[in-house]
């Protein structure tokens, strides 16, 4: 499968009105989250529905979402029983008719990975198609390398709906690691599949220029665990892919594997995206199209509360036009 | 040149890297004698993280077996007693087996009946393996036949006629429980309505086993052995059921479990919640405990292992050569280098004590306790004026009597007086106190044998400080093995390889988030106060870095993290509590680990018990603000430390 012929176009930020003649959607969905890139392209964008989400995790009070104008599902108050399969299907299962539009548009920009890998998944399987996703960068991470992304780590498990059945041989499983800032959940998924071959993506080119740095920075903390103490950027094991393409890192991912099953037999593989949105989106994709009945699966290590601004700015916005 | 030690975990080895790397422990019949391969009785293989589990249980599996007797395995099997089925817990994605609207029981039932999926094709594989390899003559159609006799269900597909495809229905039969917990992801659909339960729990786990002694010839004497790696990974409930088996164990099955040391949840069983019985139903030995008890076997095997990493790399070397590669601290040129300079520890004191004396008394009390002759001495004569002090004494007598000691020990050396007492007890801390003093690094924990006692019993710490050695000797340019050049392994890049494993290990052992980040605090408290008492005036104990608490009295927030340190390895619990003095109870005693011991410049001797009251234990481990610990710490100063908390007061020399 070749995943680069999927059409993507890029806009500056001074282009942000430009982005709004060209796209018009009949549905619009977008995750709240205080970041400007995400308010200013929901405000903006031209659409006959636009629906905001509001993901527990960020936990906004009824106050602070009040000024919300457009549709608000909020999910805030959902049973901490209840995981991004729960509340996606809940909030798939109301908007049914909505769903089945013509243009529909999903900003991947405040969804929190594990949603909308599952949102993906789900669109998949209820054979909704055609998508456009539309993500927008950050000029920078507040606190740089630092960034808090996730806290109160409480498991890892499956992103529901993505647990294929697995070989119980498990001699030469693969883990693909999509490698961002949070380097303590890069360790802990390493830690949790111990005893597979790890492989990370870095996002390269980067969004900006430094954050490329401090990714390395960020994955040196975790090389005990991922690469033996030995990371390296010549290494076979890590995957340059353009923090902001999806299908690139998809089509990476994909010759990736194909390589390796050349090289010996791969008992099962686990896909873990702890990196840019973008990478998730790639990351999915792949599974969507080539991993369904094969011994992989997409995990994921589950925080309860997550930062609801860790940007500032919108750099440029992008446009995938996917079809699943 | 590749570092030797770059890999130190037994996952990132091939099944052939582990066997190349494998080393025995240094005892009669090795870690077989440990484990037992054929004996009847389940065991319970306990061990921190790093302790060598996955290496020893792999060593026994079946593929391990195949690569160590290569074409003749079929009589290897015969030889060892035993058919290894290794299972790493961690593979069967256990996590799947709970919520998504189904209760309990049912969680149970379905995941008994994949365990017995899972592991029967395991078995079936690696039986497999052996007949494709070698001349085993099994009637596989009767076999089959037998095997699918154990299900209970009826109708089965009656075309599986051979392992091969056997081994495939299990799979088909996994795979459709697999599809039933995904699915429910998009159709709320009920699992239980979906998953045919076909065969009872244990009935292949021990049934196979079964059907292969009676038809297979070689398999008649053979016990097959589960082994069940890193058990931590099921829950409590999936852990129930699994002691269930053990205790329900049936020949010629045997288990080995593997966990680390906080991975038992439960040893409970479904019979109505009974445990299972350590001793007649399972044994349970703790890895940790071996190397920590055994340290000359210990030292012998990490020797061992080294040697190993190094022969694997060209590089030949004798265990006396590999011990002396290590500098160590040199003391006496050290206290040589010191009689020329400024006394720091003079100086100190002289500040103290011109708060509280005349000039002209400081100067005769100053006068009294240098020794110019020898520093460490003088330094004693020192630590005898504060306790001196302590003991609310006159100071210019107390001063003048440590003199006439000092002389006396210096004249005559004999084995008793106030300075014999303090060298016997507090060498190790006095000479430390200097290089500390003078803003020299605290060089005490450089050398093989000391890094080797750092590692606490698990060998992962050694090999990461050797890993970090390599790569500091690699970044200076020096190649610490060139067999031409008898090049030594500085104390410096060997005090910068702890400190790298140290912060390793405390990132490591940390859990994420706000607990993670309380635990680490806890623990860098607990240092700290330590390390104040070290390097105090009068230190409490000799050789500081152990403590005892009593453990009854404590609340269960205290408990827990006195448990989380255990059990990471953060504090290391020694064997023998002591008793209370006064209320007559026995306490728990813990170490410090090495590696947080050599960062915060602590003992790694175990000799001196510090004792925290609850009030201490409190003020460390759960302070209800950072103030509070930081008034505890300063009243732990002024206690330990001149003028100990005494009002100011100036003496004159009438006084």
């Amino acid at each position: 499968m070749d995943y680069t012929i999927y059409y993507k176009k890029k806009y500056e930020n001074s282009e942000i009105d430009s982005v709004i003649e060209e796209l018009n959607f009949d549905f619009f969905i977008s995750a709240y989250n205080e970041s400007e890139r995400i308010t200013k392209v929901f405000n903006k964008i031209n659409s006959l529905n636009k629906h905001w989400i509001i993901l527990p995790e960020y936990r906004f009070s009824e106050v602070e979402v009040s000024h919300l104008d457009d549709k608000v599902f909020n999910y805030t108050d959902f049973s901490s029983t209840d995981d991004e399969g729960e509340i996606i299907l809940d909030y798939f299962t109301k908007n049914q008719e909505l769903f089945c539009s013509e243009k529909i548009g999903i900003d991947i920009t405040g969804f929190l990975r594990p949603h909308l890998v599952y949102l993906i998944r789900l669109l998949k399987a209820k054979n909704i198609l055609k998508v456009d996703f539309i993500y927008s960068e950050p000029v920078n991470y507040k606190k740089k390398e630092d960034t808090l992304f996730s806290e109160d780590y409480y498991e890892i498990r499956e992103v529901k709906g993505c647990l294929n059945s697995h070989n119980p041989e498990t001699t030469n499983d693969l883990l693909i690691l999509g490698s961002g800032y949070d380097y303590q959940m890069i360790s802990k998924i390493a830690k949790f599949k111990a005893d597979t071959k790890k492989v990370q993506i870095l996002g390269f080119p980067p969004l900006q220029a430094d954050m490329f740095q401090e990714n390395i920075l960020k994955a040196y903390q975790a090389e005990e665990d991922v690469s033996s103490g030995q990371f390296s950027l010549d290494s076979e094991d890590i995957i340059l892919a353009p923090a902001n393409d999806p299908f690139v890192t998809a089509q990476l991912i994909s010759e990736f594997v194909i390589q390796e099953k050349k090289k010996n037999k791969l008992t099962n593989i686990y896909l873990c995206p702890l990196s840019t949105k973008a990478h998730t989106l790639g990351m999915t994709l792949y599974f969507i199209n080539e991993c369904i009945d094969e011994p992989v699966s997409i995990i994921f290590p589950f925080s309860k509360k997550y930062s609801r601004e860790t940007s500032e700015g919108i750099s440029r916005i992008w446009i995938y036009k996917v079809e699943l | 040149m590749i570092n030797p030690f770059n890999i130190t975990k037994a996952v990132d080895y091939s099944d052939e890297e582990l066997n190349k790397f494998w080393v025995d422990f240094p005892i009669e019949k090795g870690f077989k004698g440990i484990i037992k391969p054929t004996s009847e009785m389940p065991m319970i293989i306990l061990g921190s993280k790093g302790s060598g589990k996955t290496h020893i249980m792999k060593h026994f599996s079946f593929s391990m077996q195949f690569i160590r007797w290569k074409e003749k395995i079929k009589q290897g099997i015969l030889e060892d007693g035993y058919f290894g089925v290794y299972l790493r817990c961690s593979g069967l994605n256990g996590f799947k087996f709970s919520g998504r609207g189904e209760s309990e029981e049912i969680w149970q039932d379905i995941f008994s009946y994949y365990l017995e999926l899972w592991l029967s094709q395991l078995l079936l594989n690696n039986l497999i393996k052996l007949i494709e390899t070698t001349d085993v003559k099994i009637n596989e159609h009767l076999v089959t036949l037998e095997i699918l006799d154990l299900f209970d269900a009826q109708g089965l597909p009656n075309n599986i006629k051979s392992l091969t495809h056997l081994s495939k229905y299990l799979n088909d039969l996994q795979k459709e429980i697999d599809y039933s917990i995904n699915n429910r992801a998009f159709t709320n659909k009920r699992i239980s309505e979906d998953v045919k339960i076909l065969v009872s729990a244990g009935k292949l786990i021990f049934g196979i086993p079964e059907v292969l002694s009676k038809q297979v010839e070689m398999f008649k004497e053979i016990k097959f052995l589960y082994l069940l790696d890193e058990y931590e990974n099921f829950s409590p409930n999936q852990q129930k059921y699994f002691n269930t088996l053990i205790r329900e164990r049936k020949n010629p099955t045997c288990f080995k479990i593997g966990a680390r040391r906080y991975g038992i949840r439960t040893y409970e069983t479904l019979s109505a919640g009974e445990e299972i019985k350590i001793g007649s139903e399972f044994e349970e030995f703790d890895l940790d405990d071996i190397f920590r008890e055994q340290s000359k076997i210990y030292t012998e095997f990490i020797t061992n292992i080294c040697i190993k990493r190094l022969e694997n790399s060209d590089i030949q070397i004798s265990s006396s050569e590999l011990s002396n590669k290590f500098l160590k601290s040199d003391d006496e040129a050290f206290l040589k280098e010191l009689l020329n300079k400024e006394r720091k520890h003079i100086k100190l004191l002289s500040s103290k004590l011109s708060k509280i004396v005349d000039k002209s008394i400081l100067i005769r009390i100053i006068s009294n306790l240098t020794f110019k002759q020898d520093v460490f001495l003088e330094r004693i004569n020192i630590l005898l004026f504060y306790r001196e002090w302590n003991k609310k004494r006159n100071l210019l007598e107390a001063s003048e009597e440590i003199k006439l000691s000092c002389i006396e020990f210096f004249k005559h050396g004999k084995h008793e007086g106030k300075h014999y007492n303090v060298i016997d007890k507090h060498k190790r801390d006095i000479i430390d106190t200097l290089y500390r003093e003078n803003s020299h690094k605290i060089p005490t924990y450089a050398g093989f044998e000391n890094l080797i006692k750092i590692s606490n019993g698990i060998p992962r710490h050694f090999l990461i400080t050797m890993k970090h050695i390599f790569r500091w000797n690699e970044f200076y340019d020096v190649n610490i093995f060139d067999v031409k050049n008898d090049i030594k392994i500085s104390v410096d890049s060997q005090l910068n390889a702890l400190s790298d494993t140290t912060n390793w290990f405390i990132e490591d052992s940390r859990h994420p988030g706000k607990d993670g980040n309380k635990i680490k605090e806890c623990i860098f408290r607990l240092c700290d106060y330590l390390r104040e008492l070290r390097f105090s005036d009068i230190p409490p104990e000799c050789s500081i870095s152990t403590i005892s608490i009593q453990t009854k009295v404590l609340p269960k927030e205290i408990s827990n993290i006195l448990d989380f340190l255990e059990q990471y390895s953060y504090l290391i619990k020694l064997d023998t509590g002591r008793r209370d003095k006064n209320k007559n109870s026995r306490n728990v005693s813990f170490q410090i680990n090495g590696l947080l011991a050599s960062e915060w410049e602590l003992s790694i001797s175990r000799r001196g018990i510090v004792d925290l009251n609850f009030l201490e234990i409190k003020d460390i481990f759960y302070p209800d603000s950072e103030d509070i610990y930081k008034k505890f710490i300063f009243s732990t100063k002024s206690k330990y430390n001149a003028p100990f908390g005494f009002e100011k007061r100036t003496i004159s020399l009438f006084d």
